[in-house]
């Protein structure tokens, strides 16, 4: 059996079983139908770009010679975080640009452009940008089966989290992290089959993977029949024109945005011209049943603690949680990781579980409490997004002008290479900060509680049943926004 | 039912909008920058306040801007800056180091709240109210009408 073919054999399996589409008569906040698309790639210019091997190839280029710098800057140039580029261009403009524009609009787009893997998929492929045929480079294992989930990445998100006061205030602190990834990223394309360790183990593709699912944008095939008629499955077993799925998946059944990391490879192999890219209304894979797990639950729990830990952190005025955050004294950080994954881990699950269990009493407990648990838990979505939003407008409108600057200066050596090192800080419209976190927070919690309502519609089949097992998740919802109100304009 | 509730709610919670408490006085505040926090963390004054901030240091220059307002000084170690202004704008404004200062200088930030904090009674009025809305669909709904 050839490399590709047990890879493929892997996806099969892990495909448990074909995934229910959203229920096509859902419309979103009473406007936009669940079902409505739009097909990008019936313009022929994109159709042959997504096509083209280069259109991943370069943007990961430039992206690993982006990298390269902030490597360097991280070990060599200045420790001041907002005069190095590898604060600047990590903490303020690329975690910004995630949450305000790439992942509500682009769902995993930056995982099709990321450089951290890339070294190891070369290696793997043993080529740059062709499609060379043949076994791939290593050992191709499969992963255990017992961590085919999210809970490993939830572990190491965790774990960067608890540092997180150093590494994106200090330089080496970011390279660091930034350097680890790219080693551990490699060693694992050598030992474990197509991107496994994107898939498994990259603390940012877990979050990536959740909150995709409410991204406006999807990679689907364009005609089910031509797949389910198309029995050489090109996408999965790859041809000679492109790879089988790099990242797992079964891209003929493809239903959720999680595990789809918007490397374009199925538009290459798949001879049938099939696959085709869609815009479409936000938060449409929180409704399909399938493939949900406590393991994702926690992934949202997660996110959605950690945006009101940071908030209260970086943008509150509690000098002693700065000094925590920031490692001032060996117990204080003890404290302050101790409690963020007491919160995250424990708290907010346990917050979310008396609500589930009010929601399961009330619909008459006639499915089980596990369900109604795991279900409820993918409404907390919309509003965790939507809170890293109001967080990164924060980031973002007050520190954006060191971006230019650092352009000129990315070591803080005093280059001045385009004219921009010697710009003052500069505010930009600080003044409508809360305004925009606050409508941000508003949108969040309206789409929350119309994806709770749907949801809930789904967990019960008695629509009456459902309607009384919302109420308690329409004022866990209000009591959240209402909390993160406080901390962001409050 | 469900837009009076709102309302009285919306009523109750903004109570004080249209007439900030008290006149405008004035207020001497000292605020003592550090790396990387301000002392107090958090002023509150009332909309109309003629406020004087003398900002102090001990450790490094640290510096002052107030989002919002756009006034923004710098103190030197061991020197005392004053900062007056009016506080015409309600609401809760963050005030920030303006003068790089330590590895968690961008994060060395305080609060000023201008009472009344219109944008977050506002923002809980319109949370509560639709919670009241959604509240009552679904108990509606739950009963079968």
């Amino acid at each position: 059996m050839s490399a590709d073919r047990h890879a493929s054999a892997v996806a099969t399996r892990d495909a448990v079983a074909p995934a229910r589409p959203a229920p096509s008569r859902e419309v979103f906040l009473g406007v936009v139908p669940a079902t409505a698309r739009l097909e990008l790639t019936r313009v022929p210019l994109l159709r042959r770009l997504l096509a083209s091997r280069w259109t991943t190839f370069v943007p990961t280029t430039v992206n690993l010679f982006l990298f390269a710098v902030i490597l360097l800057a991280g070990v060599l140039g200045t420790p001041v975080g907002n005069a190095n580029i590898a604060i600047v261009f990590i903490w303020i403009l690329w975690w910004s640009a995630l949450m305000l524009l790439l992942v509500p609009f682009g769902s995993r787009i930056w995982c099709g452009m990321c450089p951290l893997p890339v070294l190891g998929e070369w290696l793997q492929r043993r080529a740059l940008v062709r499609r060379r045929l043949g076994p791939p480079a290593g050992r191709t294992w499969k992963w255990p089966k017992g961590l085919r989930n999210m809970w490993l990445v939830n572990g190491v998100f965790l774990g960067v989290a608890a540092f997180s006061g150093i590494i994106t205030t200090r330089p080496w602190a970011t390279a660091a992290l930034l350097g680890a990834i790219m080693v551990l990223s490699t060693a694992l394309f050598l030992l474990y089959e197509r991107r496994t360790f994107c898939r498994y183990v990259c603390p940012v593709g877990g979050f990536l993977g959740l909150y995709a699912n409410f991204a406006a944008l999807e990679v689907r095939p364009k005609s089910t029949p031509v797949c389910l008629a198309h029995k050489e499955k090109e996408c999965i077993l790859g041809s000679a024109a492109g790879y089988g799925c790099p990242w797992l998946e079964q891209p003929t059944n493809l239903k959720r945005n999680t595990y789809c990391g918007l490397c374009f490879e199925c538009f290459r192999s798949c001879s049938k011209d099939n696959m085709g890219l869609f815009l479409r209304p936000f938060g449409t894979d929180l409704l399909v049943d399938s493939h949900r797990g406590p393991d994702e639950s926690w992934k949202a729990f997660i996110m959605l603690g950690a945006a009101a830990v940071y908030s209260a952190t970086m943008m509150g005025p509690w000098g002693t949680l700065k000094d925590w955050a920031n490692l001032r004294s060996l117990g204080g950080w003890a404290v302050f990781a101790g409690g963020l994954i007491a919160l995250l881990l424990v708290g907010l699950p346990l917050l979310h579980g008396f609500f589930a269990w009010l929601s399961w009493r009330l619909a008459g407990r006639t499915v089980p409490l596990r369900r109604v648990f795991v279900n409820f838990s993918y409404h907390l979505v919309p509003l965790g997004l939507l809170a890293w939003v109001g967080f990164s407008f924060a980031i973002l409108l007050p520190n954006g002008s060191y971006i230019l600057r650092i352009l000129s200066d990315p070591f803080g050596w005093g280059w001045n290479l385009f004219g921009t090192a010697r710009l003052p800080w500069t505010p930009v419209l600080t003044a409508w900060l809360p305004v925009l976190q606050a409508l941000s927070l508003l949108f969040g919690f309206v789409y929350s509680l119309d994806v709770a309502w749907k949801l809930a519609r789904q967990t019960f089949a008695d629509r009456r049943q459902a309607a009384r097992a919302v109420l308690p998740q329409i004022v866990l919802l209000a009591g959240l926004t209402a909390t993160f109100l406080w901390l962001f304009v409050g | 039912m469900v837009a009076a509730t709102a309302l009285l709610v919306g009523l109750w919670m903004t109570w004080g909008v249209a007439s900030p408490l008290g006149g405008s006085t004035s207020r001497v505040i000292t605020v003592e920058a550090s790396q990387w926090q301000y002392s107090p963390g958090i002023i509150t004054v009332h909309e109309g306040d003629r406020v004087t901030l003398r900002l102090k240091t001990d450790d490094v220059t640290h510096g002052f801007y107030l989002d919002g307002y756009g006034i923004t000084t710098a103190v030197l170690p061991h020197e005392t800056t004053e900062l007056h202004f009016v506080a015409s704008r309600p609401g809760r404004w963050m005030f920030r180091c303006s003068v790089t200062c330590g590895p968690f200088h961008p994060y060395m930030i305080g609060w000023l709240r201008v009472q009344p904090n219109t944008t977050l009674r506002w923002g809980w009025v319109a949370v509560g109210a639709i919670s009241l809305a959604a509240l009552y669909a679904a108990w509606e709904e739950g009963r079968g009408r």
